[in-house]
């Protein structure tokens, strides 16, 4: 048997197997992923659709139709039962889709931006959801009517992510213009804007809420950027608290509940684990999923979920306990 | 398992089907489609949010910002068609660039099957060599077309046919057009350059990080020339008959002894000939004369000051702050170069490497006439290698081989560099590399990286200097070129590269060779020039040859350097330049400190500190120059300075005829003509020695604002 012929062979066998275990989105690259509310599945999104999966065996289970050709976020709404798929077509519009958790269904589709919408936020409340775009606007929108309540359009450039803050009334975004910005969602009047970083700002993530002695603890954000920092900013009052850096372009980036810990996946593939409190890299966990584009902790199976450009790798990690 | 599925799948197929590549395939595409070009997305700061590296000169980046960005917005692996990078140049998106590939296209079907082939970035070839086929092209007659073949070798000895992705340029379009018809499934696609004028005309062809120059030659008459009879001064002489001849063009007849006279004084001494010195030559006038002649000024003192300001314009000569110390030891010791005729790669080397009290040590001063690391690198790149690295600061070198890494890596070569009084070497100091964010490691360009210890300034001048590198060579004999004929084999002087190729390639090279061979010696190249028969040509024009304005059939005319014509006027008029901070009697072309206030220097444009301007530091007829020569001080306080010449010769009761002589020879170097002469004195002429007086003036105004007096010619 000629190499050729063997190569040829074992690829075909192989590729069985892996079709029983899915379809081929698991290998192409995917820009979202969401575990359901009780962690019994997972959604997987990217230019082939809505993919649902098992978890944590990552089992194909089926699609979910969706009129997206590019789909960038998947987020579940607080009480679990609605699930906002987030994307469009670039330089052409960006709609968000709304799907009924219970039976799979779309139940809404609102077109709202001239150019994809690259991260969607529920307000903690579940009233209402925000939009962050390509055409550098974000939109506040009514979860029940899906009529859009307020727009900003302070940044100057696509609206790369998108946070609720826990007043359910401010919005913090974030964008290749490099800047954080606070707005008011109900009729989108600037509040402040924070430029420290010195490349466009991937993306944004509100920290928890630690219950403590101290009832006025700021709400703590924390945003990354191309400049490779993960910076650490208490936005009420402008005050840019802490920075790290980090050895490759951070993508995306999780809170532990604790608030301790931030959980930053890099274009390197790599998922790095930093102590909040020193913003020094704990732990790094090679993914093996080319660039990373999204993350999704379990924290009680402590397993991780990491899409890229080379499909999903799932893995442990450390819980701090 | 499914990595290696896909793996073993991936190995199969690659032998089955050729895929298409990111770097040999697609960006060539985005390249001729002018993507990637300094207008569109090629911009510092991109367009429309998209950026590309110039002319595609980082395709990691590219593919980063094509496949990965935005998390992957660019193109749709599930619907092809869709994609950006596909629907926006073919118009199916609005796009702010227009159309610029058909939909149904060879560009878009390439684009098409990347995509639909999952955006492969493929482990390109190395492109080693792109052949143009011609590359050098003589035709006898316009308009006439040429088809043009671009052929790529790759490192691992493949050679591809890749006209179709090859962008072919032309440097002049009136003169040549490209013109390309696309291929289809019957017959392939063609390029062919359209001639449209006669001359010497250069077409670029870019394939990757490829550029090559493809030079057309029209003969500028449809008769033929026969130069074969020709004396020849040396072989420069051969060279620029040779193609002359293949241009048709006609040679004027050799100048007159007056005129070379003049030409060569200006040249080398920066001065006019003395009447007696006119009278010894054009009396004795023969080759050894002649050779004679320019030993004699070769070792003048006034060579020496006129070159000593010349390369302190190069070299960006200027004062500090407090500080004329500095200046003065520089220029003393540049002086003493060369009038001591050290070799100039004797003087590079100190000037590369010198360190110590810059008050004392002239040479350390050389990095002190740059504010940074980074302007001296720009400064060496030019002065030493006939370079413009600059555009290599925030990309790569869109028309040559310089890199960011080349630029800031010699950077990094003087980053450690103190320039204090005390210059020295320090251990910090670094460049960062704009294009990695780190420091810059210091290196050779284009060459070596310096990555050990030791200093890297002695490393780089030992390359610069060695017996095997033209650059300096090159760069240093088309600047003495310029400074003799008023153009250089390569114009900008500072702006050699393969794209911007020589008028005469082979010229350049022997004269290259001939330095090196000879010391490094700036006296035996200038000698060899000035003895050539191309130096002595008249600068009469006759038919076939009035177009030309670079093949040397006839001399060119130039403007004086301001500080040129200052000493001429001082000289013709008899009244010396009176400079503040100078003694009496001090000529203009002694003051190489370009910020020493001399108004009528700054009117008649010499270089400002900023610039090295060796070619733009001459009198250009602007018009405050003008009006400066027609009504300014410099010209009209000497006609009636009462120790003038005119007043001293008006005493001694010269005749209007001897006067007009007299300055006729001192201004532009020869004896009136009979109808000069005639015609001058019928206008001077008057009983009225007040009104004689005065017409004199004038007279001497009009001799002196002629273009005669102004060139050198």
């Amino acid at each position: 048997m000629t190499p050729q012929l063997a190569s040829f062979v074992i690829a075909v066998s192989l590729m069985s197997l892996c079709l029983i275990a899915g379809s081929p989105i698991a290998d192409s690259p995917i820009a979202a992923i969401v575990i359901s509310p009780n962690r019994d599945a997972v959604l997987l999104g990217s230019q082939k659709g809505l993919e649902l999966r098992s978890w944590p065996g990552m089992l194909f289970v089926g699609t979910i139709d969706t009129e997206l050709t590019h789909v960038h976020d998947l987020k579940f709404s607080p009480d679990g039962t609605m699930l906002l798929a987030a994307g469009g077509s670039p330089a052409e519009k960006g709609a968000v889709e709304v799907i009924d958790w219970a039976n799979k269904k779309r139940v809404r589709s609102v077109v709202l931006h001239e150019d994809v919408v690259y991260r969607v936020a529920w307000s903690p409340d579940g009233m209402r959801w925000v939009t962050a775009s390509g055409d550098g606007i974000c939109s506040v929108v009514d979860a029940a009517s899906g009529e859009t309540i307020a727009r900003y359009e302070g940044h100057s450039r696509a609206v790369l992510g998108v946070a609720f803050f826990q007043d359910n009334k401010t919005v913090a975004s974030v964008g290749v213009d490099q800047t954080l910005r606070l707005w008011n969602s109900s009729d989108g009047t600037h509040i402040r804007t924070l430029d420290n970083h010195v490349g466009t700002v991937n993306s944004i993530a509100i920290g928890p809420i630690v219950p403590t002695a101290d009832s006025n603890i700021p709400v703590t954000l924390a945003t990354i950027s191309e400049d490779r920092t993960v910076r650490l900013w208490q936005p009420t009052i402008g005050r840019l608290m802490r920075f790290g850096k980090l050895p490759s372009v951070p993508r995306t980036l999780t809170w532990s509940p604790a608030g301790d810990r931030l959980y930053v996946g890099c274009n390197d593939g790599c998922v790095g684990t930093i102590d909040s409190r020193t913003m020094e890299v704990v732990e790094t966990v090679d993914a093996n999923v080319g660039r990373i584009h999204d993350l999704a902790l379990d924290f009680e199976k402590g397993l991780m979920l990491v899409a890229g450009e080379q499909g999903f790798h799932v893995t442990g990690f450390l819980v701090k306990q | 398992m499914k990595t290696f599925a896909w793996f073993c799948l991936a190995l199969w197929i690659e032998d089955c089907v050729q895929a298409v590549d990111f770097e040999t395939d697609v960006m060539p595409v985005l390249t001729k489609a002018g993507c990637n070009s300094g207008a569109c997305h090629g911009a510092a700061a991109g367009r429309g949010g998209f950026h590309l590296s110039l002319l595609g000169a980082n395709p990691n980046s590219d593919y980063d910002a094509i496949v990965h960005e935005f998390e992957g917005r660019r193109n749709n692996q599930a619907h092809p068609e869709k994609s950006l990078i596909l629907a926006k140049p073919t118009g199916n998106l609005d796009h702010g660039g227009d159309v610029v590939l058909d939909e149904t296209g060879p560009g878009a079907k390439v684009l098409m099957e990347w995509i639909r082939s999952g955006v492969p970035r493929g482990t390109s070839a190395k492109l080693t060599n792109l052949k143009v086929e011609p590359n050098r092209y003589v035709g006898t007659k316009f308009p006439t077309t040429v088809s043009l073949r671009a052929i790529a070798i790759f490192d691992h000895g493949v050679q591809t046919d890749v006209t179709d992705r090859t962008v072919f340029s032309s440097a002049d379009p009136a003169a040549v057009e490209i013109e390309e018809s696309e291929g289809n499934e019957e017959s392939e696609g063609n390029i062919v350059a359209r001639i449209k004028r006669p001359g010497q005309h250069v077409v670029l062809a870019r394939f990757l990080n490829r550029v090559v120059p493809i030079q057309f030659i029209i003969p500028l008459s449809e008769k033929a020339v026969d130069l074969s009879s020709q004396p020849r001064g040396n072989w420069i002489d051969e060279e620029i008959l040779q193609l002359l001849s293949e241009l048709r063009i006609p040679i004027s007849p050799p100048s007159s002894s007056n005129e070379w006279l003049r030409r060569v004084t200006l040249d080398l001494a920066g001065r006019l000939p003395e009447p007696a010195t006119v009278e010894r030559i054009v009396l004795q006038d023969s080759p050894d004369v002649r050779s004679g002649y320019v030993d004699e000024l070769l070792a003048s003192e006034a060579f020496n000051d006129y070159w000593t300001l010349k390369f302190s314009k190069l070299l960006r000569f200027h004062s500090l702050p407090n500080d004329n110390e500095g200046l003065n030891a520089y220029s003393e010791w540049l002086r003493g170069e060369i009038h001591d005729g050290q070799g100039l790669d004797r003087i590079a080397r100190q000037l590369l490497t010198a360190t110590g009290d810059s008050h004392f040590i002239g040479p350390a001063n050389f990095g002190r006439m740059v504010s940074d690391a980074r302007d001296q690198a720009e400064l060496v790149g030019q002065l030493f290698m006939g370079t413009k690295l600059g555009c290599a600061n925030c990309h790569n070198h869109p028309l040559d081989k310089w890199t960011q890494d080349d630029y800031h890596g010699l950077a990094a070569v003087f980053s450690k560099l103190e320039r204090g009084r005390e210059v020295r070497l320090t251990s910090r100091g670094a460049v960062t590399n704009l294009r990695t964010g780190e420091p810059a490691v210091p290196r050779i360009p284009g060459f070596l990286d310096l990555d050990g210890p030791g200093d890297h300034r002695v490393a780089f001048a030992d390359w610069l200097l060695s017996k095997d590198n033209r650059y300096f060579a090159r760069a240093t004999v088309n600047r003495l070129w310029q400074a003799m004929f008023g153009r250089g084999l390569v114009e900008p002087t500072d702006d050699l590269r393969d794209t911007n190729p020589p008028t005469h390639p082979e010229l350049l090279h022997k004269l290259a060779d001939d330095f090196v061979n000879n010391g490094y010696n700036i006296r035996h190249t200038l000698k060899q020039i000035a003895l050539s028969h191309t130096y002595a040509r008249s600068g009469e024009i006759i038919p076939g040859n009035d177009s030309d304005d670079r093949f040397y059939s006839h001399a060119y005319g130039r403007p004086l350097l301001p500080e040129v014509l200052i000493d001429a006027i001082s000289d013709v008029t008899g009244v010396t330049g009176n400079f503040n901070g100078h003694a009496s009697g001090s000529r203009a072309i002694t003051i190489i400190d370009p910020l020493e206030p001399v108004a009528a220097l700054d009117i008649l444009g010499r270089c400002s500190k900023a610039k090295g301007c060796d070619e733009n530091g001459q009198t250009n007829g602007g018009l405050s120059s003008q009006l400066h020569l027609l009504n300014g001080d410099l010209l009209n306080q000497k006609l009636v300075d009462t120790n003038g010449r005119l007043n001293k010769l008006l005493d001694a009761g010269h005749s209007d005829e001897t006067i007009v002589r007299e300055y006729y020879i001192r201004a532009i170097g020869r004896n009136p003509t009979e109808p000069e002469s005639k015609h001058w004195c019928q206008q001077i002429m008057d009983t009225d020695e007040i009104k004689r007086k005065e017409k004199l003036q004038d007279f001497v105004w009009s001799l002196l604002n002629s273009r005669s007096f102004l060139e050198n010619h």
